[in-house]
């Protein structure tokens, strides 16, 4: 499943995993995106994978001490190392009923 | 033994959510109907809007009946919330859970309404005259309950 990507810096090939990254309420009105894919180092955190988000999404920033976050459908801690295929989302403050 | 947990636009439907939880084995049926309020923290409000993360949604809510079956064996549940645009006054969320006598259907009901609001993704936006808010999200990322 994994792809591999040319390093250039180093010469050498590294194995990626594309995530798809799901935005919720503020989360999605915030960036004015609902799903992100992207390519990262497979076996990356949550928590690479969401700074990788902040730099092409700036004002999630502001959001972070808020947020939790699922991968695949499960809450996971931000140290949650994500494969190829993973769909991650970005849950803000929940408030169903 | 019937249980129905799902997500739905439009109006709940009552009737089938009750005969779900309803059996002639359970001498109590426990409901809760939770509505869209007119006022929030003093604003009025005009229109509410829920959206949810809907697979993860629905297999919270699951965990929510397991839950339950284990911890009051309650094995009659009905969990359904609405999503979308929800008129004022109108029912966003039901619970009806039961048991063959009260109190465990009391205590599933008051279960599922409450860990439903803690864990299951799902969020409500209030319209006011001058804005609009995630509850629970403001710019600052402060909670503001409910």
């Amino acid at each position: 499943m994994a792809r591999v990507l040319a390093d250039a810096t180093v010469g050498t090939a590294r194995a990626a995993a594309v995530v798809s990254v799901r935005l919720f309420a503020g989360a999605a009105e915030a960036t004015g995106v609902r799903v992100h894919r992207m390519s990262i180092e497979d076996g990356a955190t949550v928590d690479v994978a969401f700074d990788r988000m902040v730099e092409e999404f700036p004002a999630l920033a502001a959001l972070k001490s808020s947020l939790k976050f699922a991968v695949n459908q499960e809450f996971v801690e931000m140290d949650q190392r994500l494969s190829d295929g993973d769909e991650m989302a970005v849950i803000p403050p929940v408030s169903g009923g | 033994m019937a249980r129905i947990v799902k997500i739905v636009e439009g109006q709940i439907d009552f009737h089938e959510a009750l005969e779900a939880a309803r059996s002639p084995r359970n001498g109590g049926l426990a409901t809760f109907y939770g509505s869209t309020r007119d006022n929030s923290e003093g604003k009025s409000v005009h229109r509410l809007f829920y959206e949810a993360y809907k697979p993860m949604a629905v297999a919270k809510m699951e965990e929510i009946a397991d839950q339950i079956r284990e911890k009051w064996g309650v094995e009659d549940i009905a969990m359904v919330h609405r999503i979308g645009e929800v008129p004022i006054g109108e029912v966003s969320v039901f619970i009806a859970a039961g048991s063959p006598h009260r109190v465990e259907a009391f205590s599933a009901c008051r279960f599922a309404i409450d860990t439903l609001k803690e864990t299951v993704p799902i969020w409500k936006k209030e319209f006011f005259d001058d804005g609009e808010v995630w509850v629970g999200q403001t710019p600052s990322g402060r909670e503001s309950g409910d």
